[in-house]
């Protein structure tokens, strides 16, 4: 009987803990264009993209590059700052703002490089590129601390009985061959072939610490089932996938173009499992280390509609359900327009619209419009000035758990990007960009570590740490500053 | 041999050149220009900078292409010609010269909202000054009224003025007006262009709401230590959300005229989650026709949003953004007549009909308008439920207007039925008005007007007497009853349709406008009655209100003095006539709203533009002694709020020291004192500021300016700065006195032109208000700042071409909020151990950091 109890007990653990995930864990950041002069540009490009990258926002741009070889590197850095706050209230007990809690500051880097040919024959132009560049990011760092601050109002410091830890590893890369046809360098016709693969293992940890063992011991060292145990569980996925990229460019007159690509829904295969430390009981008083294996198409999500809940207790009804082996990318429709007018500096314009088809990878997702807008000036001595603004609205589950269901809402979120940056040319074919990228937004979730799992009798002398529910969200703020630097080599 | 066949082909290679026709630079095709004696990459360079950065206006432009040496200068020169030649249309080429004056209008938009349409339409399609009356002359940025009349004066004596310099030659004109005026007229007949323009705007902005938005969306009714018992956490609105604009207008000449607006404010659904049949219901458009017929006979027909003005906006005047000090003069210029409208105005604008003829002698206008508006609702029959058979409280322009579902729905979360009594719904208030104005002006500069309207409603409005509105429909909370103060008296005297005396389903303002020039002096006013109880056609029985005004012009100096008397029930929500404060300061909507019924009603003071019934007399002057010293804008004002008869004198003044012409150093000095003329009152408080702000102007237009701000209030204790008897150790209760509270500012802006057509402006400030607040003029809006904290922002104005324009602005804000404070001081104080919610929620520091990106495109054809 104490058996399935402790099993139970971990099984719920299990689903408590695994899918209160930070933003991105579980669906990855998308990476998307990798380009450092176009992310300077609010990530624009679709039409008259000037460097070999912008061939990721369309195959097409191939053509209307100007030298015949040539082979870009592009470094790309994250800062990634995420403060979530909870509610707090006034003497009223009416809520009045939010208070932080827990700030997370964490870099990343990834890397990216390509090459091309160019041969024009007569009036048509054949290109061809070949590149290596991450597509999906499946990085986080999370710490946070659980203190007992039960007795701070007497001037005590509230120790520090817990800390928990999200880490995620992993990416999912694109190796892409890329074939342009253009002709009279009027028009231009892309393809694209990626083979994309990848893999993701994220880590969940919550490691008590000598204050909790200390404050614990005391109780009763002898019972087993009051020991406290430090949780892990690792989640391990493999993803492979192909996917084709269609463009094209039209020159219509000297000053404008305009572009039109299309990349269509993918589906991985995905393989992989989960793994949740479930100690077995070998004797009265010893446990054994021990970890449950689930493989990831056991583990369902159900979905249920509205954003809003209205009353923490309310009964939900699973309206539809998916499986964490299922990872899809939306359909992506994007329009450019670049326009070149006469201006006292040199000055480039792009404006691009994204449609999105959310609802390839989730029935309660809408498809929404991206918004891009870049201008280009040569300020003075071919220095160029750049800068942009990007719209991007985003899908993500937020969980809420039953019992042992995972009940999951679909959230819009959207994100405002401010884009500046500019560029330098050595010996004329050697180009270096640099751009950065600072982006804000800002949501509601559940907390991450759920506070009814520290509520340990010896822990507390008076409080009784619940859980808070849709009714005392935590709202998250996160600043994303991009730094990309390219470097482009032409002959 | 060979030598000589060289020498010959080389002397026919330059005779060839020499007597060939010279390739003009500004028209040659690429196939001409390869014939030059030039590398390909030059050619193409040539090329490219004609196509792309400029026409040639001389032949040493050419050496602003990196690849053209002087030596290849040298060589061109003989081969090659510059033509006038541009391929900018005319609308093109004026909008290149006005470029700096749209930008200044869109930069002043937050004052004179949907005003800058129409002046940048005059800016690009000028009018005939010859051909223009008074009023015409008047609608002028900046012009004053002896301007426009000097102007006439000298039409009427049978003269023609002919140029910038004639204008100024006018007898009586000041050099602001006509040097403002000079860019809006021309001087002789032109051909019409028959042109079609199409503009287009789009603003994006998510800036956060503001912290009186933020106050009243987070103040819930029940003490229940949940986020989602408040209209904050239940709409989710920590989420991010931008207020999205876009603007379409399109004019024939300048005869014809259309424009369509939508709008979506903060947290409502944008254009893409919008059924397209809302989208259109709830944008701006309209049509007009307006055109010189019959010699000088001037004729206007609108159709759809119009905005009607008329006198000193007492009787009409529909927008829902004003401003305090509206003088009608300077930087407040009044627009009078009607206009097509299509700003953000949601509220108090107007769907309907208008017509409007004018000449000098004369004019009329007659308005028809219906529209449903927003309106606050309440249980008026009490069977527990608000419905179509109950009576509307008041009108209210709502800061994010929530759908009737919506709101049903937190309303039935936050409290159930019968909970709410008081609830702001949508288009919930039909409104029919028809209206008027006719004008005669005997000679140049005088005239009298007579305007007034008839509001026909589809339900009552019904405001109930003090003791029904508190005990029965429960207004404020039971025992906060006597909170509802004095002041509040404004609120029981707004009108209704329906009361013991009579009943009746329209609300009837009516007004007399005047005014005359006499010399350098011009006198103005209008008085307007709204009919209450009183007789409908004896004047002074009802509630009504005045304003007189003089304005005297001299060349280095102005004087304003202006009189307003405004009845306490003179309730006209078309009036944004000139006032210090807006109606329901102070009132319980301000002060104490989280005692109301429904947070949502704070929206009735926070978005008010109307004036707060007041009787008091204001001088405003500026004086240039020298090139050195000028007293700026500075003014005096003293009043009296008419609903407790609090007295105030407020003082501004600026003193302008400017040693040499790339320095100034400005002196600032503001002092309000609040019921002066009682010390023993509670409600006295004194505030001062200083400013002082050095500016130093660099080459090109660049600026660089360092600004400091002191400012001290006076006041009654709040119970969050000195113990109250609400502590729980009520013996330790201290007597307290005044509460003195300081704080300052500092802050620098630096403007770059890197040239005509890019500038960039950044600004950091540092402020520690202590509890008081301070605002900022950013590029193109104010920011509102309190207690502490720090922010920069940086610009980038952008022309692309010569007619797209880009601004985009992103600003960082660090500070922290007044509750902290408050929380902090509770928590220290709490003893009952026992009490762990207020353990679990206690916060040391909340920090706050806001991110914010404003963007404009404008394109026009």
């Amino acid at each position: 009987m104490k058996k399935i109890l402790v099993s139970l007990l971990f099984l719920n653990l299990l689903f408590n803990l695994f899918s209160y995930s930070i933003l991105e864990d579980i669906d990855g950041n998308y990476v998307g264009n990798v380009d450092s002069r176009s992310a300077s540009l609010g990530n624009t490009g679709v039409a008259g993209g000037d460097r070999l990258f912008d061939v990721t926002l369309n195959p097409a741009n191939l053509s209307f590059l100007k030298a015949d070889i040539g082979a870009q590197f592009v470094f790309l850095a994250t800062k990634d700052d995420d403060n979530r706050s909870i509610p707090m209230y006034n003497f009223f007990d009416g809520y009045v703002d939010n208070g932080t809690y827990v700030s997370n500051v964490n870099i990343y880097d990834e890397m990216a490089l390509g090459g091309y040919y160019k041969y024009n024959m007569s009036d048509l132009g054949f290109s061809a590129g070949l590149f290596y560049k991450p597509y999906i990011n499946f990085e986080s760092d999370y710490e946070e601390q659980v203190r007992n601050d039960e007795n701070s109002d007497d001037d005590n410091y509230p120790p520090i009985i817990a800390k928990n830890f999200l880490t995620g590893e992993g990416s999912i890369n694109s190796l892409e061959i890329n074939f342009a046809l253009s002709y009279l360098e009027n028009y231009s016709l892309g393809f694209v072939l990626s083979k994309l693969s990848g893999d993701q293992e994220l880590t969940k940890n919550i490691v008590w610490t000598d204050m909790g063992y200390y404050n614990f011991a005391p109780d009763d060292p002898n019972d087993p089932y009051e020991t406290l145990k430090d949780y892990y569980s690792y989640l391990d996925r493999e993803f492979e996938a192909i996917q084709i990229g269609l463009g094209t460019v039209a020159k219509i007159n000297e000053r404008l173009k305009l572009g039109l690509t299309y990349k269509p829904s993918i589906k991985f295969d995905v393989t992989g499992d989960w793994k949740v430390r479930s100690d077995t009981l070998v004797n009265e008083n010893t446990w054994a280390l021990n970890f449950e294996t689930y493989d990831i198409e056991d583990i369902v999500y159900c979905y249920e509609g509205d954003l809003v809940v209205t009353d923490s207790s309310a009964t939900f009804t699973v309206t539809d359900s998916t499986m964490l082996a299922d990872f899809k990318t939306p359909t992506r429709i994007k329009f450019g327009l670049f326009y070149q007018p006469q201006n006292i500096m040199l000055t480039k314009f792009y404006i691009d619209v994204e449609y999105v088809k959310w609802e390839d990878v989730n029935s309660f997702y809408e498809n929404e419009f991206n918004y891009y807008v870049g201008v280009e000036h040569q300020v003075n001595n071919k220095i160029p000035f750049r800068f942009g603004f990007k719209y991007e609205t985003n899908y993500y589950l937020t969980h809420r758990f039953i019992d042992l269901y995972s009940i999951s809402f679909a959230d819009k979120i959207t994100m405002p990007t401010f884009t500046i940056g500019t560029g330098f040319t050595f010996l004329n074919n050697l180009i270096f960009d640099i751009s950065a990228e600072i982006g804000h937004r800002r949501y509601e979730t559940l907390d991450l570590f759920m506070d009814s799992y520290y509520s340990h009798h010896s822990l507390w002398s008076t409080i009784e740490p619940k859980d808070r529910g849709w009714e005392n969200p935590d709202t998250v703020e996160e600043t994303l500053l991009k730094i990309k630097a390219g470097l482009s080599f032409n002959w | 041999m060979k030598k000589i066949i060289t020498f010959l082909i080389f002397i026919v290679f330059i005779f060839s050149f020499l007597f060939s026709e010279k390739i003009d630079l500004n028209q040659a095709t690429y196939g001409q220009l390869i014939q030059l004696p030039l590398t390909s990459q030059q050619i193409e360079d040539i090329y490219n900078y004609r196509l792309y950065t400029s026409f040639f206006y001389s032949i040493y432009q050419l050496r602003e292409i990196p690849s053209i040496d002087q030596k290849t200068l040298n060589k061109l020169k003989p081969l090659v010609r510059i033509s006038h030649y541009e391929e900018k249309n005319e609308a093109d080429k004026r909008r290149d010269e006005i470029y700096y004056l749209i930008q200044r209008l869109g930069s002043n938009e937050g004052f004179q909202e949907g005003m800058s349409d129409i002046w940048e339409d005059y800016l690009i399609t000028p009018r005939n000054v010859n051909k223009m009356n008074y009023s015409d002359i008047l609608s002028m940025p900046n012009v004053s009224p002896i301007d426009a009349s000097s102007i006439l004066i000298r039409k009427a004596g049978g003269d023609t003025l002919t140029s910038y310099r004639d204008l100024r030659k006018t007898p009586g004109i000041s050099h602001y007006g006509a040097s403002n005026l000079r860019h809006y007229v021309y001087y002789k007949e032109k051909e019409r262009q028959n042109k079609l323009f199409v503009d287009y705007q789009m603003k994006y902005n998510d800036s956060n709401y503001t912290d009186e938005a933020q106050e009243m969306y987070k103040l819930t009714r029940s003490e229940t230590l949940m986020k989602i018992a408040s209209f904050w956490g239940y709409f989710q609105m920590d989420k991010y959300s931008p207020e999205i604009m876009n603007k379409y207008r399109i004019r024939y000449d300048t005869q014809w005229k259309a424009g369509i607006m939508f709008h979506t404010r903060k947290g409502e659904k944008n254009f893409l989650d919008k059924k397209t049949t809302d989208e259109f219901k709830d944008a701006k458009y309209f049509a007009g026709y307006e055109n010189y017929l019959f010699g000088e006979n001037f004729l206007k027909v609108y159709v759809g949003n119009f905005r009607a003005t008329y006198g000193e906006g007492l009787v009409m005047e529909n927008t829902d953004f004003s401003g305090a000090r509206k003088t009608g003069h300077g930087f407040s210029k009044r627009v009078t007549g009607i206009i097509g409208d299509i700003s953000r105005t949601q509220e108090y604008a107007l769907k309907g009909t208008a017509i409007e003829w004018k000449n000098p002698k004369f004019q009329g206008a007659f308005f028809f308008s219906k529209d449903k508006k927003d309106a606050i609702l309440y249980d008026s029959n009490q069977d527990g439920i608000i419905n179509d058979e109950d009576d509307a409280f008041s009108y209210i322009t709502l800061t994010r207007r929530f759908t009737d579902d919506e709101l049903e729905g937190v309303e039935s979360f936050l409290g159930g039925e019968g909970v709410f009594t008081f609830v702001p719904r949508l288009d919930a208030l039909e409104e029919q008005i028809m209206g008027g104005h006719i004008e005669y002006s005997p000679f140049i500069g005088t005239h009298i007007g007579f305007t007034g309207y008839e509001a026909v409603y589809d339900r009552d409005i019904v405001v109930p007497n003090k003791s029904t509105l508190l005990d029965t429909f429960h207004f404020v909370a039971e025992g906060d009853t006597d909170k509802f103060e004095l002041m509040d008296n404004e609120i029981l005297a707004m009108y209704s349709t329906k009361t013991d005396e009579y009943d009746r389903n329209f609300r009837r303002v009516v007004g007399v406008d005047w005014q005359t020039v006499i010399g350098n002096t011009s006198f103005q006013g209008e008085y307007a009655e709204l009919f209450v109880n009183g007789s409908q056609y004896k004047i002074g029985d009802d509630p009504h209100a005045l304003i007189l005004s003089s304005y005297s012009q001299f060349t280095d100096l102005y004087i304003l003095a202006l009189y307003r008397d405004y009845d306490l029930a003179f309730d006209n929500p078309y009036s944004t006539a000139f006032y210090e404060h807006e109606k329901f300061d102070d009132s319980v909507y301000d002060k104490n709203s989280h005692i109301m019924n429904n947070p949502l009603l704070k929206d009735i003071y926070t978005n008010s533009e109307r004036a707060q019934a007041e009787k008091g007399i204001y001088f405003e002057t500026r004086y240039r002694f020298n090139r050195y010293f000028t007293i700026n804008r500075t003014y005096l004002d003293i009043w009296e709020r008419k609903a407790d008869r609090r007295k105030t004198v407020r003082f501004q003044g600026e003193l302008d020291f400017r040693p040499i012409h790339q320095l100034s150093m400005r002196l600032k000095y503001k002092n309000q004192h609040n019921r002066y003329h009682d010390d023993a009152e509670r409600g006295v408080s004194i505030t001062s500021e200083t400013t002082i702000k050095v500016a130093t102007n660099l080459s090109a237009r660049d600026r660089i300016s360092l600004e400091y701000r002191y400012n001290k209030v006076k006041m009654p204790p709040y119970p969050y700065l000195a113990n109250d008897a609400e502590i729980p150790n009520d013996n330790d209760t201290s007597v307290v006195g005044t509460t003195l509270i300081h704080g300052d500012y500092i802050g620098a802006d630096w403007i770059h032109n890197f040239n005509e057509n890019l500038k960039v402006q950044g600004s950091f400030i540092y402020w520690d208000g202590h509890g008081i607040s301070h605002w900022d003029w950013e590029d193109m809006e104010i920011d509102f700042m309190g207690e502490q904290g720090n922010k920069y922002w940086f610009a980038i104005h952008s022309k692309i071409a010569s007619n797209i324009y880009i601004h985009l602005k992103f600003k960082v804000k660090h500070y922290r909020t007044k509750e902290l404070v408050w929380r902090t001081w509770w928590n220290s104080s709490q003893e009952d151990e026992n009490d762990y919610d207020e353990e679990l929620t206690y916060f040391d520091t909340v920090e706050k950091k806001e991110n914010t990106i404003r963007l404009q495109i404008d394109w026009k054809f």
